[in-house]
């Protein structure tokens, strides 16, 4: 199951995503790119089975694209985390998806903001969060570090020390992870821990 | 919905014009004035109403200016009928857009989805243009307050300041004289009375005319408010 570990720091927003492509008990690929970009400051991380991964995923970044071009305005994050809800819950009772987000975005106005969506349609908007079996080692991790406007240092010194529980704890090894960062300039790679 | 549509009333005429939307476009000049200016710290909209005895009172809801949204506002000249017809429409888009996204919907698309049903009766025959013009004001977080003008044809544009109803082109010269880049409110509605009043002889100013204001505070909240009878008066006394 994919990992994804995302925090907001001051005026950023940071995420660490494991690379691995798995089928089975084989590692297929390693150095896969799971993050897809929504407009020029947003990330969406969509995970879950894979044939409905990326279905939902190609929907949702051509859908948001269709509509910013119509309205000529660039969306919130807020609007695109909302529209994307509306289209899984839409979907639950028609043909149910199982997928899991995380919606990364910044705004000018507002700085960065994470947004979780689960496969019923919950939408929660997060300081910090973790998608995946993952969830249930790092979570009470970052509740006890995780202090608010974080600068980047701190955040991926963090960011490693999550890392470094997996690497010792959970049963999958998940080979690289792939760290993006999200702020005024745009989206931007870190590189692989 | 008759078989034979009768496809005369939207074709072009043999010198390239269509007719019909011309046609509308004069009864429109024909009808009450309309003036809408933006100013520094919001956007007021005036229209003449006729002369009644309203024995409710004073409500909100006259019949020529109308709220889509919490922060749009818009008001018309032609046929008020038609002008209802497009109003319900796009208060039910604002919302639908609201439902989705969870957002106030740019001033921008109400106005481009108002003017694609103008443009849908301008195309397939059988019925005529609306006749009725729009002065649609609003603010929204991308591109500060705004003021948009539609006609029967289904186009738009913005304007700084704009006049529709009769004597709308020598009100529109009268706006272009007048009009400063940093005019407050309160210039802008000495503006406005500039233009109607002299048009309108009666004592009583407010029985006349309609003043709708969208005004954005320092917290970027938006207040719309229509100016009751002391302040209407108060402007020309």
């Amino acid at each position: 199951m994919d990992t994804v570990i995302s925090l907001i720091g001051r005026n950023f927003g940071i995420l660490a995503i494991d690379t691995i492509s798995p089928r089975s008990i084989v590692i297929m690929k390693k150095d896969l790119n799971k993050c897809v970009e929504i407009g020029k400051n947003k990330y969406l991380i969509v995970s879950g089975l894979p044939g409905d991964v990326s279905q939902f995923t190609d929907f949702i970044q051509k859908s948001v694209q269709l509509n910013s071009l119509k309205t000529g305005i660039p969306f919130s994050t807020h609007s695109v985390a909302n529209f994307v809800r509306k289209e899984l819950s839409e979907c639950l009772r028609k043909n149910p998806v199982k997928v899991n987000l995380t919606i990364l975005g910044f705004d000018d106005s507002i700085g960065p903001s994470l947004y979780f969506i689960d496969y019923l349609g919950n939408l929660q908007r997060m300081n910090y969060c973790v998608q995946g079996h993952a969830s249930l080692l790092v979570f009470s991790l970052l509740d006890r570090h995780f202090k608010k406007e974080m600068d980047i240092k701190p955040a991926i010194g963090l960011l490693v020390k999550c890392i470094g529980v997996l690497k010792n704890r959970f049963l999958i090894n998940q080979v690289g992870f792939l760290i993006k960062i999200i702020d005024s300039k745009g989206c931007r790679s870190v590189g692989i821990l | 919905m008759s078989k034979k549509i009768d496809t005369k009333t939207i074709s072009f005429c043999p010198e390239g014009r269509l007719r019909q939307v011309e046609f509308a476009m004069e009864s429109i000049g024909e009808s009450n004035i309309t003036i809408g200016i933006v100013a520094k710290g919001g956007i007021v909209i005036a229209t003449e109403k006729k002369e009644t005895k309203n024995p409710f009172g004073e409500n909100f809801n006259s019949e020529k200016t109308f709220i889509i949204d919490n922060h749009i506002i818009c008001a018309a000249s032609g046929a008020i009928p038609d002008s209802q017809i497009l109003i319900e429409h796009a208060r039910i888009q604002a919302q639908q857009y609201k439902k989705i996204y969870q957002d106030y919907i740019p001033v921008k698309k109400i106005v481009e989805i108002i003017c694609d049903i103008k443009q849908q009766f301008t195309h397939k025959g059988g019925q005529r243009p609306f006749g009725v013009s729009f002065l649609v004001a609003g603010w929204d977080s991308s591109n500060g307050l705004q003021l948009f003008r539609t006609d029967s044809s289904g186009t738009f544009s913005g304007w700084k300041a704009a006049a529709i109803g009769s004597n709308s082109i020598i009100n529109q010269s009268i706006l272009t004289d007048e009009y400063k880049n940093d005019l407050d409110l309160n210039q802008a509605l000495s503006v406005l009375v500039k233009i109607l009043y002299k048009k309108t002889n009666s004592l009583e100013f407010w029985k006349i005319i309609d003043i709708v204001l969208l005004v954005l505070d320092d917290k970027q909240q938006i207040l719309i408010r229509k100016m009751n009878r002391e302040e209407v008066n108060s402007l020309v006394s």
